[in-house]
């Protein structure tokens, strides 16, 4: 089933084109990750999705409807979760608190000026720290913790809005080996046991092909190629685009 | 009204243009390479001021000329330049990377000394300047009469906006200086020498300064409120033109003579309020001004380190809120009436102080206005008693509610900026509302403002009184602290850690924060209504800069970081004013010389850098 549909997108910044004629979908319990070098207009494009940027034209539709330009907000509300490149979260706080705060905020609750917040949600964020498993440093200051571990409290915030879709930008940016296997992992049985959609930018190669159902590359600000990752793996067009036409394309010397 | 009329008032506009861009773009120049905002340039204009009429009648004893008036007005901007070469070197060098309320906090700082040193030096008294020589009092232009002055100035506005296009296209300096404004980090990665760049340019900065207050010296008075009254403006053209934008500065200059001059001819009392009302205005539809640009690096510094992880009290805490309330409850047995009506004074202080902090230290916003909203509060509640006759308890009832929706209309314009322009912002919002209060005299009495505010009589008793604000206060500063542990303050405070992740998790930042304004003004508003009824009066005072400025002291003296550092904060400074003050002329320059001395030394605060030693002591006793 379709979760994500986009259509014709397109973003351009003082003339410059950084997103043209975008389009791909993605579909429930499946991880589609968008590659391709820096300044393709990977991050246009996920912040076009995400509400952070406007698109110039094009459509955006979660389960039908469009999206497009709505706030960052709304477009959470509408079943969107997201994770930055470089982690934000509320370093002044708990982990717990933090997850806790997203839950509040799903809820609506974030007027309520009386009971507070250290008893709300308590049990349902603590199920939460355990799946991303940082269960054990709930009480922790997001600020002391390992960079791993604040990409794992990312992860979690973006879940406490039960998305329909997680937009994750390079999740397991700055994480060693061992631990990105273990969070992408994490996020594939996530999806598929919630039946979500998950579209993700990635930097290692590795991660890529060993966790995406399906790949989309794109540069200069389009997609050039798409598909499973070892027809992706295999396009000549992507090897020119990575590696350069003379060492990518067989017979390049043309 | 006829046209040669509209001339005249034309030329009287674009003449106080001319005079009011000398000194703003002395301050737009600074700012743009620093990025301080210089409190401390409307003392500078002042000083300039009080040197020229000095200088200048002995120069003009020696030769009763023209060029030797010059001469004057150019030496007093060049003693002033010095001396903001020397406020850079000892005070603003060691502040560059501070975040910016410390460095508004800190040149005010140096305001209230230079006032004291001036009155030291020059007096209580205006001192009038002498007229330019040779300059015709007036002249008839299409049969009105034009001061010849006025027309002096129309002309020295444009030329200092040329020698400054000359000193930035033509010369190294200029260069650097465009560089810096435009990217500061990178100026000084290629090697440049900031601190000599940036010496250089509060020379210049300070000499427009000082050249200013020297030319304005035939038709004003040097006088020892000049420097608030010229900074407002300055600050309203520096934003209003874009900040560090010089011939930003020359349009918003020109667009606040002329709307001042027409302005005064529909209402005559809407002088000040006009120039704040156009930055209002200006800030709303072009946030960064005329001639402005957006700045990636603005705001970034803003993120002072606000309160930290909430924890519930622990024991200590308890044992020291619960002798607090024990002493503060039964205060007036064993307290004499003076001190009563001391911690009367305190407890309004201390729940303003408090509700700032809701809004530094929680929500991230640095807001340089507080006072507005203890001013309307205290204006709310003496018009109603004394003007509509209303008893105290449905008074202190509305004080909060005005306060609060006051707070939250101008919040709505406010919650869309960040950083200094925030700052800038509230500032202004608060000098409209003085402005207001001052001029529409009939209402509020004016300067001198409305006296008789007395209590209902079953509370005229001192102590009787005592208790209700105890009452009041204490239970205000609870639901506050109640509602910033509750999702409501998680909520304000991670929008202030993250903006992107607040929206991205379903946090209306604007919503949040506009909430936040209006409680923190209402809650402010209940202290200024309580302060109204305990003095029997009300004046503009109430809402003027330096009782802005008295709030950010009690929060930064109590540290922003602990929720209850304020309320300690708001009784260390009013017991040190109560005390100090009648032992010495020299209160400000005590007061001033303290808040350069905390940003320097504790930027946490009292109760801030006492937690941080603490820790340290623990760490250092654990093997």
């Amino acid at each position: 089933m379709t979760v994500l549909a986009v259509e014709g997108l397109s973003k351009s910044f003082d003339g410059v084109r950084a997103a043209q004629n975008v389009g791909f979908t993605v579909n429930a319990g499946e991880l589609v990750a968008l590659i391709g070098p820096n300044g393709a207009g990977k991050s246009t494009t996920f912040n076009m999705v995400g509400g952070q940027l406007k698109p110039d034209s094009g459509r955006i539709l979660l389960d039908g409807n469009d999206i497009a330009g709505l706030s960052p907000r709304l477009i959470l509300r509408r079943g969107v979760g997201r994770t930055f490149q470089i982690a934000q979260s509320f370093l002044s706080m708990t982990v717990i608190e933090n997850v806790q705060l997203a839950i509040a905020a799903r809820e609506r609750e974030t007027m309520r000026m009386g009971a507070p917040l250290r008893g709300l949600h308590a049990d349902e964020a603590q199920t939460l720290l355990d799946k991303v498993g940082v269960a054990d440093q709930a009480e922790t200051l997001v600020a002391h913790l390992a960079y791993a571990d604040i990409k794992r409290v990312e992860f979690a915030l973006a879940l406490a809005a039960r998305p329909r879709m997680l937009l994750m930008d390079e999740p397991t940016a700055g994480m060693a080996p061992a631990e990105r296997k273990s969070l992408m992992t994490l996020v594939a049985t996530t999806a598929k046991t919630n039946g979500a959609a998950v579209l993700f930018t990635e930097h290692d190669v590795a991660s890529v092909f060993a966790h995406a159902d399906r790949v989309l590359v794109m540069a200069r600000g389009e997609i050039i190629a798409r598909g499973a990752p070892d027809e992706v793996r295999a396009d000549p067009l992507v090897r020119e685009v990575y590696l350069g036409r003379s060492a990518g394309t067989p017979g390049g010397q043309r | 009204m006829d046209a040669s009329f509209l001339v005249a008032q034309l030329l009287t506009g674009l003449a106080s243009a001319s005079s009011l861009f000398i000194t703003a773009s002395g301050l737009t120049l600074v700012f743009g390479v620093t990025r301080i905002v210089n409190f401390a340039h409307g003392s500078l204009f002042m000083l300039g001021a009080y040197l020229a009429v000095t200088i200048v009648p002995r120069l003009l004893d020696l030769h009763y000329s023209l060029p030797m008036f010059a001469l004057g007005a150019l030496a007093a901007a060049l003693i002033v330049g010095l001396i903001g070469v020397a406020i850079e070197l000892i005070l603003l060098r060691r502040i560059y990377r501070a975040p910016e309320i410390f460095q508004l906090l800190a040149t005010f700082g140096v305001v209230l000394v230079v006032q004291d040193l001036v009155i030291r030096i020059w007096g209580p008294l205006d001192i009038l300047g002498p007229r330019a020589p040779g300059v015709p009092r007036s002249v008839e232009i299409l049969g009105q009469r034009i001061s010849g002055y006025d027309l002096v100035l129309i002309a020295v506005g444009p030329t200092i906006l040329g020698l400054l296009w000359l000193l930035m296209r033509r010369t190294r300096f200029g260069v650097l200086v465009r560089a810096a404004t435009q990217d500061r980090e990178m100026v000084g990665a290629l090697g440049v020498d900031q601190a000599k760049l940036f010496t250089a340019t509060l020379f210049v900065g300070s000499f427009l300064a000082g050249l200013g207050g020297a030319l304005q010296i035939p038709f004003k008075p040097a006088q020892p409120a000049m420097d608030i009254a010229i900074i407002s403006e300055t600050f309203v053209v520096t934003v209003v033109g874009g900040m560090g934008s010089i011939p930003g500065a020359f349009l918003a200059a020109i667009a606040i003579g002329l709307l001042q001059a027409f302005g005064a001819l529909i209402i005559p009392e809407s002088t000040l309020v006009m120039a704040f009302l156009l930055m209002a205005v200006v800030l709303v539809v072009r946030p960064w001004g005329f001639l402005g640009k957006p700045d990636a690096h603005l705001g970034a510094r803003t993120a002072i380190e606000g309160v930290k992880s909430l924890t519930p009290l622990d024991a200590t805490g308890k044992a020291v809120v619960a002798i607090a309330l024990v002493a503060g409850a039964t205060l007036p047995l064993w307290s004499d009436a003076y001190g009563l009506k001391v911690a009367i004074e305190t407890l309004c202080f201390a729940l303003a102080a408090f509700a700032l902090n809701l809004l530094i230290g929680v929500g991230g916003m640095v807001s340089f206005g507080h006072a507005a909203w203890f001013g309307v509060g205290a204006y709310a509640a003496g018009l109603l008693t004394v003007k509509l006759g209303l008893h105290m308890a449905p008074a202190l009832i509305a004080a909060p509610l005005i306060a609060g929706a006051v707070a939250a209309f101008i919040g709505y314009f406010i919650v869309r900026l960040s950083g200094i322009y925030l700052a800038m912002l509230t500032l202004a919002a608060a000098q409209l509302i003085y402005a207001l209060c001052f001029q529409w005299v009939a209402v509020t009495g004016g300067d001198n403002g409305v006296v008789g505010v007395w209590p209902a009589e079953w509370a005229a008793a001192r102590a009787v009184y005592y208790g209700l604000t105890f009452l009041l206060c204490v239970a205000a500063i609870w639901l506050l602290r109640r509602a910033i542990h509750a999702p409501f303050g998680y909520a304000l405070r991670g929008a202030r850690d993250s903006h992107l992740r607040a929206e991205a998790v379903g946090i209306d930042v604007k919503g949040q924060r506009l909430a936040a304004f209006a409680l923190a003004g209402a809650a402010t508003g209940l202290a200024g209504g309580l302060y109204a009824f305990s003095k029997g009066s009300i004046d503009p005072t109430l809402l003027s800069i330096p009782m802005s400025i008295d709030f950010l002291a009690m929060v930064l003296i109590g540290g922003v970081q602990t929720l209850f550092g304020p309320v300690i904060g708001a009784g260390l400074l009013h017991a040190a004013k109560d005390f100090i003050m009648p032992l010495t002329d020299l209160w400000r320059t005590w007061l001033g010389l303290t808040i350069v001395a905390l940003v320097l030394a504790f930027p946490q605060g009292v109760l801030g850098g006492l937690a941080q030693w603490r820790a340290r002591f623990a760490r250092s006793r654990k093997p």
